[in-house]
């Protein structure tokens, strides 16, 4: 065991498969950085490029560029209040109030300190669970995966901020849209309206992309200033960022831990971990905890943290099982295919041990590459949050509407996106919370198919399983914990409190 | 802005609107499995639309904005206030110069699809982002043509090097 | 601020005149070639896959591409394009509106073939209009659950317990295979549909919550067949190929017997009727055109000449079998010229009773 792995970090650190490893990292950087493109893109150029490759060598560069786009996509999420993808998009909840208060370059430091640290926590979780795949595979039945994105649905009330009512109607919407399409247990389509595009239902990047990063490049085109006056912390802002997070030791392993649990959950993928990671830790946090959502370095690091360390959890069916955890998983699965690497249960045949430890090698070293080097860029590329938005927002609209129409390649695309953009600005402009629709977009089709095949195969018989039980205790906890928050709000509200927090709020807001 | 507590009323409507159709269709076709789950959700979401129409009413009856609480929100907003002068914050009616941009920017957002129907994307995206720099943003046609002509080669390469593919415009087939 | 704005406006308006004039920029890449010499020398054909990146269907053509471009002559490049989506129909719509220029490959599977017919929504193409190059079949692979008590065909009858089928979605595909399932007069058999790919399926039936799964051969081979020697899942049936009439064991899996068989093993009749001719039809959609290549039927004749001769020489080609093989674990038979021709025609001119029939029962089966 020790020796297969220390034979493939060997195997790794060789040259010739380490110029992939950084090429892969580059592009994954370059990826996360620029709002709209993600892992997927990439993955999808490069596959034809593994052709003929060693599988370490196209392991080294497909995990690498998976592993750095969720670091590089940081930037745009602090700086710029845009979500660089899908799986950072509760990261601008604290990071950009801090980037407006000139610690745009603090909250980066944590960020990737978060990132690398989570990337390392994730790969020892790999490691770890490998053995234990089958067990966890097996144990998740579909009532149990059901009450899972139950759980994950209760969040909305706790991320809510006092407006529940507004959360959940929005969650419910989200919910909707994800039944628009075919329905997988007839093969009927619903609220389609005979428009052909809407036949295979919404796609999530370009939901991800109007809901959130439209409206917020927008938003920055009306203001038509820059993020911040200046920044508070000319130098060593990054180490000090680095220094403030790892003096939150239980957010970080706390975070690492569940966003790799997360990542073995199928259904369930980065744009709804982070928001869950990010709920879950403001729900267990117990000292200023009204300081989330505005510029609490915790909620940087909880979501940056889940985001890179759900890469070893998503691997561990993808490889144990041919289940891809993710949508790059599913691209990673037909690398390995075309590099000859079978996954499956032979993946734990001696022979094939070193191929696991490559995989572990590849996330250790790509995390720490990646959180490095963007550790390094962190202090130039902070000043984008002291330019003008009309020095980035109008290009960064074009790669936006582009971005959506790699999803489908449909015309429709674009116009969803535009309409989707425009619509959700509106929503801001409302006070309507986003994050519950993309939350109940995400979990509405394994809820309804979780749903149908629990009934279907047990009858209601299986709402009495012990772990459904178990589940359904901590379901309830949330929404109790959601709405007590609210009737916290309200008795504040109605002892005067409100008065004297009202103007600090503001200012921190400012 | 006390004047977009009229229009999210509004909205509220259209949202509980849109909720009781798709539950009237679902209600009707819910001997089909197919219907079972959005009958579940499109009932539960008419009760929460309507129970926020009925709250928010009650809200603007009762004299307050329904526009200035707080809720979980990220990024850029427009009533973010400046970021320079924390003095002047929140509601961006003091500078009724907001109200205009944002319609402009819509209109701006809008655009841009509607020329790259006419024009292949490519070119349309330079045109409208020259357009935009200069009547909206004001800046020097010098500021203009470089920023643009460099994020046309910067385009170029991502179009080529990530095999990226552009909508096709009417002019040269939409195929 | 007004009269800026105004004169802001008046500049648009300018701007978008201009526009209007210069209008007749166009990127289309204008793929130029030699005129003497072999059709293909220097051009570049693009292959239309209609599913995701990554995909079996992806790898497996990206695979196919590499050699098929040695055996053309002229050696053109040939790069994939994914078009997924649409059930593949936007893929085809697709390739339906490129230039029937021979420089238009696309691929696409049986089940868009049987879309053709039970499900022509949103279809802009007439597949007869094209002509199919070459199909490589694959079986599908039943298997039941120990956990859940399946040992063997059997025991699916004399099961106490009633028999869960699980799968993807309720299509045509998936209806005949329950057709035929329920005709074995399973005790209490139940389908459930919606499961969340081929992986999931596995999981559910390890767990015992299906008691029957169906996967892909390669699929099995690749991540079930272990499961198989521990003894957690017992190999039942496959859906087999259509060879003219019959319907024949998969060649990967020569000891599992067809669906057809199980249903005479199990009640002693012969499989007859429109239910079964039905699956036939669908059968070798499924089946053994699982992966079909197909150029437009008017694309110049010098070019179908070619790759008509092209892929003649692919199916021949070892070094192009032994990658197959390496990428999907089990054989992938081919089907050429008329012999492919003959399978699609089974399809496309199924009996309007056979369609009506599928239609009914899939409603039954919802219901």
């Amino acid at each position: 065991m020790l020796a297969s792995a220390l034979e493939a970090l060997q195997i790794l650190l060789s040259p010739h498969h380490l110029v992939w490893l950084f090429l892969g990292v580059g592009i994954g950087l370059v990826l996360g950085l620029v709002p709209g493109l993600g892992g997927l893109t990439g993955m999808a150029v490069l596959l034809p490029l593994i052709v003929g490759l060693e599988p370490a060598s196209g392991i080294a560069m497909l995990i690498g560029l998976n592993a750095a786009t969720t670091i590089g996509d940081t930037f745009p999420s602090v700086l710029m209040g845009v979500p660089g993808t899908a799986a950072s998009q509760a990261t601008v909840v604290d990071g950009y109030p801090m980037a407006r208060k000139g610690l745009g370059n603090v909250a980066l430091g944590a960020a990737f300190t978060s990132n690398m640290l989570g990337g390392f926590i994730g790969a020892v979780v790999l490691l770890g669970l490998i053995p234990l795949a089958r067990p966890i595979i097996v144990g998740m039945g579909s009532p149990q995966l059901f009450m899972l994105t139950l759980l994950g649905f209760s969040l909305v009330g706790v991320l809510a901020r006092g407006a529940v009512g507004p959360a959940f109607m929005s969650g419910l919407l989200g919910m909707l849209l994800a039944t628009i399409g075919s329905a997988s247990m007839t093969g009927d389509y619903r609220f389609v309206g005979g428009i052909f595009y809407l036949y295979d239902g919404l796609d999530l990047s370009i939901l991800a992309i109007g809901l959130f990063a439209i409206p917020s490049i927008l938003s920055l085109l009306t203001q038509d200033q820059a993020v911040a006056p200046m920044l508070a912390h000319q130098r060593g802002g990054v180490l000090r960022g680095a220094r403030a997070a790892l003096r939150h030791p239980r957010v970080l392993v706390g975070n690492s831990l569940l966003g790799s649990a997360l990542g073995i959950v199928p259904g369930i993928g980065g744009s709804v971990i982070d928001w869950i990671t990010y709920g879950a830790t403001k729900q267990a946090v117990r000292k200023d905890r009204d300081q989330f959502g505005k510029g609490d370095i915790r909620g940087v690091m909880a979501p940056e943290a889940a985001n890179n360390a759900k890469d070893g959890g998503v691997l561990v069916p993808t490889l144990m099982f041919g289940i891809p955890g993710s949508a790059t998983a599913a691209i990673l699965l037909g690398g390995f295919a075309t590099m000859g690497i079978s996954t499956g249960p032979s993946m734990l045949a001696p022979e094939n041990l070193y191929l696991i430890f490559v995989i572990i090698w590849t996330l250790v070293l790509a995390n720490a590459i990646g959180a490095m080097s963007s550790a390094a860029l962190a202090g130039t590329l902070s000043r984008i949050s002291l330019l003008k938005p009309y020095t980035y927002g109008p290009f960064l609209l074009v790669i936006m509407v582009i971005a959506g129409y790699q999803a489908g390649v449909r015309w429709g695309d674009v116009v969803a996106v535009v309409l989707i953009g425009l619509l959700a600005w509106l929503m801001q402009a409302l006070k309507w919370p986003r994050p519950p629709l993309l939350i109940g977009f995400v979990l509405g089709t394994g809820a309804e198919n979780y749903l149908w095949i629990s009934v279907g195969r047990y009858g209601w018989g299986w709402l009495t399983d012990p772990s459904v039980l178990l589940i359904g205790a901590l379901v309830l906890v949330t929404l109790i914990a959601g709405f007590t928050d609210v009737f916290g709000r309200l008795l504040g509200r109605f002892t005067g409190e409100r008065a004297a927090t009202g103007p600090t709020e503001e200012a921190t807001r400012g | 802005m006390g004047d977009l507590s009229v229009v999210r009323i509004w909205a509220d409507g259209v949202v509980l609107a849109v909720f009781v159709v798709a539950a009237v269709v679902s209600l009707q076709a819910v001997a089909s499995p197919t219907y079972w789950f959005p009958a579940f959700i499109t009932v539960s979401g008419t009760l929460a639309a309507g129970y926020n129409l009925v709250a928010d009413v009650l809200r603007v009856r009762s004299g307050r904005s329904l526009t200035d609480g707080e809720i979980l929100d990220i990024g850029a907003s427009v009533a973010d206030g400046r970021a320079d002068d924390p003095g002047v914050t929140g509601p961006g009616d003091e500078d009724p110069g907001v109200r205009r941009r944002v319609f402009a920017l819509t209109a701006w957002l809008v655009a841009l699809p509607l020329l790259a129907l006419v024009i292949p994307f490519f070119y349309a995206s330079l045109i409208w982002l020259v357009a935009l720099l200069r009547v909206q943003a004001k800046q020097r046609w010098r500021t203009v043509l470089v920023s643009v002509a460099v994020f046309a080669v910067v385009l170029n390469l991502l179009i080529v090097l990530l095999a990226m593919k552009m909508p096709p415009a009417v002019l040269t087939g939409l195929g | 601020m007004s009269h800026r704005k105004t004169s802001a406006w008046a500049a648009m308006a300018a701007a978008a005149s201009l526009l209007l004039a210069g209008c007749g920029v166009t990127n289309t890449g204008a793929t130029g070639g030699s005129t003497d010499g072999p059709f293909y020398a220097g051009r570049q054909i693009t292959l239309i896959v209609p599913f995701d990146a990554g995909g079996a269907s992806d790898t497996y053509s990206r695979m196919l591409a590499g050699h098929l471009s040695k055996h053309l002559e002229g050696n053109p490049t040939i790069i994939v394009e994914n078009v997924p989506g649409g059930a593949q129909k936007d893929g085809m719509n697709r390739f339906e509106r490129s230039e029937h220029n021979g420089l238009n490959l696309v691929m696409g599977s049986g089940s868009l073939v049987s879309a053709t017919k039970f499900d022509r929504e949103g279809i802009q193409f007439d597949l007869a209009a094209y002509e199919p190059l070459v199909a490589f079949g694959g079986t599908m692979v039943i298997f039941g659950s120990t956990q859940a008590g399946v040992t063997s065909v059997e025991s699916l009858r004399n099961s106490a317990n009633p028999i869960f089928y699980g799968g993807l979605e309720l299509n045509a595909s998936e209806a005949v295979r329950t057709f035929a399932l329920e005709e074995m007069g399973l005790a209490n058999f139940e389908p459930l549909m919606g499961y969340d790919g081929g992986g999931a399926v596995t999981a559910a039936v390890l767990r015992g919550e299906l008691s029957i799964g169906n996967s892909t051969s390669s699929h099995y081979i690749e991540n079930v067949k272990q499961l198989e020697d521990e003894g957690s899942v017992v190999p039942l049936m496959t859906q087999g190929y259509v060879e003219g009439d019959e319907i024949v064991r998969d060649p990967a899996f020569p000891d599992l017997p067809t669906m057809p068989e199980v249903y005479t093993t199990l009640t002693g009749r012969t499989p007859e009727g429109i239910g079964w001719d039905t699956y036939r039809a669908l059968t070798a959609a499924q089946t053994n055109l699982l992966r079909t290549y197909w150029v437009h039927g008017d694309a110049p004749e010098e070019a179908r000449v070619a790759l008509r001769a092209a892929v003649e020489e692919l199916v021949r080609d070892e070094a192009f079998t032994a990658d197959a093989k390496k990428l999907l674990h089990v054989d992938s038979p081919p089907q050429t010229g008329a012999e492919v021709e003959a399978t699609i025609g089974q399809i496309l001119d199924l009996d309007a009773r056979s369609v009506t029939w599928l239609e009914e029962y899939m409603a039954r089966v919802r219901a």
